[in-house]
């Protein structure tokens, strides 16, 4: 009995070992707290307006700056370029610098240049349209930027009350953590075998989709005019300060029609927005690029039709609509070509002094 | 499949639940199967020469025993001997050595403005080929010695070498040892599932989490075609770690599974970086292979008998081929005849440096070990950059690097590498001066402490392990 009660100890032992070595590996590696949760929210706090990113916050890869964007410092004298988004902007599945604001960053300076350009990347997962709005006269003095580019995801709209209920911070606080069941997480999908992955991830997913009560092949035509609404609220802002707009459709791994091949990355997406079916989703994308569209030309903006110019797959997105390095970079690389080299030349024609004399840190 | 593969860890569970379901025979029939299976999993075509290397010798060794009853002296045992010798050495020879002999015969004879009409075949090593055959070898010579008995039953004996744990990267088990385990029912106690267990959890830190986190590393700088001093040294160092805790941590698991069973398999590292000379590294380092090499070899060569010309030649000619043992390749070559010339010149300067011995007092004594442990870590250090290089040409670039190792000074490469290797010389060291190898052994170790170490050792592997890499010896 003794020895039955000293092994059961052990398994304890052995358990509280393995997340204390989480715990002391995140300190040492990541500068994390010991004893705290640790996970994406450690990004964030709280304020008024709502959620906004910690300065010097960072989070495993992620590591935001001074003003709680990510990416470097802003240099004192730089031009200023602004990228607005959610996660596919803020960059999830990219290598630490790879993510499409740093990457346009890096084409922009490439060109010759009279002085250097920075890129302010505004965006965090999860964010709306409607909230970066009214984050936007804070932003503005903050970065002052002369350029700002919008690359929306129409997603959030699924359940915008919901989603404007995260992005203002007002979850309540989560219990603590286990930080090894994530680690568990990244590893099975590391070392199992693809069946396995792709078995656990149907019956995730059919669990999730037991518990939907309905299922839209269509979304609603309110969301659209939420999403033309909010954009619309962003955009007049914008024009009103004489900041310049780009505007870009929103890129998936997925083209107009459903692969038989693109099956499983389509459910791993679905599970995060049940109430759309596959058609549902893919509906979703294409009329919330024809309000980028209608938006663009309503109020005579340029648009980069990222949607059907990037190509879809696994070379460009590591997953349903986040970008590999390659995705990014080719994203940059058309935002650049299509837009911003063009906007940035007309700036310096028209008012040199105003472009090259930013002095905000 | 690898014994840091998802494969392994669904074979094994398999493997131990039904070995403990069945009567010894039995077991030993189901071990067999389950080991050409293990064996299989690479390349089902490389279980062929397997097989036939090892049914050679069995016959061959029951011929011999036969001989032995009936009073035959050794010259009617020869040809039975040769035959063995040359079936193993043969199929060693054609899988590992027949390409480079091809190319450098070709290459020579180009030298020399001939043609040589000789084929060039695409072969791939069938694994493990080196440690197999040198075991069923061993089995053979000792019957034909007259220093064992040779078995009767055919699963024993291919059990004994085909067992799935040693099969590829040793241990090179006497047959003498093994064959006996094989043949009586094994006894499988706690404290040998413990020690068992413990072995693994070492294997797998040493291995998954050491070496395949210093390998990248490794790799970069010997890609390199002009890497710096510094970079040289730091990745000849790393790599002298690399090799230890990728075979060491081979051999840990090897033994581990092995205990887990009831098997016994010998020990085949000793603490080899703090060897005080290179007779010495050569009693820690790959025990199983030095013995091997030193009583099927050197003692056939004629060993210690003779003058002291015929005794070099000896050592020279056993290291030489010991390193060809590791590889076709002219570096193995290079890496054998440097560590044939360490043990002769050591031999050489035994007595003088005897003579200059500092062992006056404890303090003498002490700075004396640290000197010889330090001085024969370099050499052997530097063997290593013969033994991980690809070309002459880049064992002559990273010697020469070697002269400024402080050219291109990097803390954070310094750091990174320290991380992995200080510990395990901590370790070391400790076992080293308390003078018990099993100092952080399971039995010396309350299970709270084992409980507490294993769920630090499965963080490490699962969360912090390198790139799995395959084990550096399975090429050999």
């Amino acid at each position: 009995m003794l020895y039955v009660i000293r092994l059961i100890y052990a398994f304890v032992l052995f358990a509280v070992a393995i997340e204390a070595s989480v715990r002391v590996d995140d300190w040492y590696s990541y500068g994390a707290p010991v004893l705290e949760n640790y996970n994406v929210e450690s990004l964030y706090e709280q304020d008024a307006v709502g959620k906004r990113g910690k300065p010097y916050a960072h989070y495993l890869k992620w590591k935001l700056n001074s003003l709680g964007l990510r990416g470097p410092e802003l240099r004192q004298g730089s031009v200023r370029v602004a990228t607005v988004g959610s996660s596919e902007t803020f960059g999830i599945s990219e290598s630490p610098g790879h993510e499409w604001p740093r990457a346009l960053e890096k084409r922009i300076n490439q060109s010759d240049r009279p002085q250097p350009v920075d890129v302010a990347n505004l965006s965090y997962p999860g964010m709306l349209l409607v909230t970066f709005a009214k984050r936007l006269p804070e932003y503005l003095n903050l970065v002052d930027p002369q350029v700002v580019i919008v690359y929306p995801s129409p997603v959030g709209y699924i359940n915008r009350e919901a989603a404007i209920h995260y992005t203002m911070g007002e979850s309540a606080e989560p219990p603590p953590e286990l930080r090894i069941a994530s680690r568990v997480q990244t590893v099975f999908k590391r070392i199992a075998p693809p069946w396995v992955i792709d078995w656990v991830q149907e019956q995730q997913a059919q669990r999730i989709f037991a518990s939907t009560p309905k299922v839209m092949d269509r979304a609603p035509e309110s969301l659209f005019e939420y999403y033309y609404d909010d954009l619309v609220l962003i955009v007049t802002e914008l024009e009103k300060r004489g900041v310049p707009v780009i505007l870009v459709t929103h890129a998936t791994y997925f083209g107009a029609e459903l692969d038989e091949s693109e099956r499983s990355m389509m459910m791993s997406w679905r599970k995060f927005y049940p109430a759309l079916s596959e058609k549902g989703l893919l509906d979703l994308e294409r009329r919330a690029n024809e309000v980028l569209h209608r938006v663009a030309r309503e109020h005579g903006l340029p648009l980069v039709d990222a949607a059907a110019q990037i190509p879809t797959g696994a070379e460009h997105f590591a997953d349903f609509v986040h970008f590999t390095d390659r995705g990014a970079e080719e994203l940059a690389n058309l935002i650049y070509e299509e837009a911003v080299r063009e906007a940035l030349a007309k700036l310096a024609a028209a008012a040199p002094h105003s472009v090259e004399m930013n002095d905000v840190p | 499949m690898l014994f840091n593969s998802l494969e392994f860890f669904i074979f094994l569970p398999i493997v131990l639940a039904v070995y403990f379901a069945l009567p010894w025979r039995a077991q030993n029939r189901f071990l067999l199967v389950a080991s050409i299976y293990f064996y299989a999993s690479w390349n089902w075509k490389f279980v062929f020469p397997l097989l036939f290397s090892t049914a050679v010798d069995y016959f061959v060794a029951c011929k011999l025993q036969q001989l032995i009853r009936e009073g035959k002296d050794r010259s009617a045992r020869k040809p039975y001997l040769i035959l063995s010798l040359v079936a193993n050495l043969g199929l060693l020879g054609f899988f590992k050595y027949y390409g480079f002999f091809a190319e450098n015969v070709y290459e020579a004879a180009q030298f020399f403005g001939l043609s040589v009409p000789l084929p060039t075949l695409e072969i791939i090593l069938p694994v493990g080929i080196s440690f197999y055959t040198f075991q069923a070898l061993a089995y053979t010579i000792d019957v034909y010695r007259g220093e064992m008995h040779a078995t009767r039953s055919f699963s024993d004996f291919f059990l004994a070498v085909l067992y799935f744990p040693h099969l590829v990267a040793g241990p090179i088990q006497r047959a003498s040892n093994l064959l006996e385990q094989v043949g009586t029912p094994r006894t499988v106690t706690m404290a040998k599932w413990r020690d068992g267990i413990h072995l693994m959890f070492c294997g797998y830190l040493k291995k998954v989490f050491i070496a395949d986190n210093l390998a990248p590393y490794v790799d970069g700088v010997f890609a390199q075609t002009a890497p710096t001093g510094f970079d040289t040294a730091l990745a000849v160092f790393a790599f002298a770690v690399q090799i230890y805790c990728d075979f060491s941590g081979y051999t840990d698991i090897a033994r581990g599974v092995a205990k887990l069973m009831g098997f016994e398999f010998m020990l085949n590292f000793n603490l080899p970086y703090f060897a005080r000379n290179p007779q010495d590294f050569w009693h820690r380092w790959h025990i199983s292979l030095s013995t091997w090499l030193r009583d099927y070899l050197y003692i056939s060569l004629g060993g210690n008998r003779g003058g002291p010309t015929r005794i070099y030649r000896n050592l020279f000619l056993t290291m030489v081929i010991g390193g060809l043992w590791h590889g076709a390749a002219w570096n193995f070559i290079l890496w054998g005849i440097y560590h044939g010339v360490l043990l002769m010149v050591h031999r050489a300067a035994s007595p003088v440096l005897t003579r200059f011995s500092l062992r006056r007092g404890p303090f003498g004594s002490a700075l004396d070990t640290v000197i010889c442990t330090v001085v024969m870590f370099v050499f052997t250090c530097y063997g290593w950059l013969l033994f991980r290089a690809t070309s002459l040409d880049q064992v002559l670039h990273m010697t020469a690097a070697l002269r400024t190792p402080l050219e291109g000074f990097d803390p954070n490469m310094l750091r990174t590498v320290a991380l992995y290797a200080l510990p395990l010389f901590v370790v070391q060291f400790l076992e080293y001066r308390s003078g018990h190898l099993d100092l952080f052994q399971a039995g010396r170790l309350t299970m709270e402490v084992r409980a507490v170490c294993y769920g630090v050792i499965t963080y490490l592997v699962l969360f912090r392990g390198g790139t799995p890499q395959s084990f550096i010896y399975f090429q050999f």
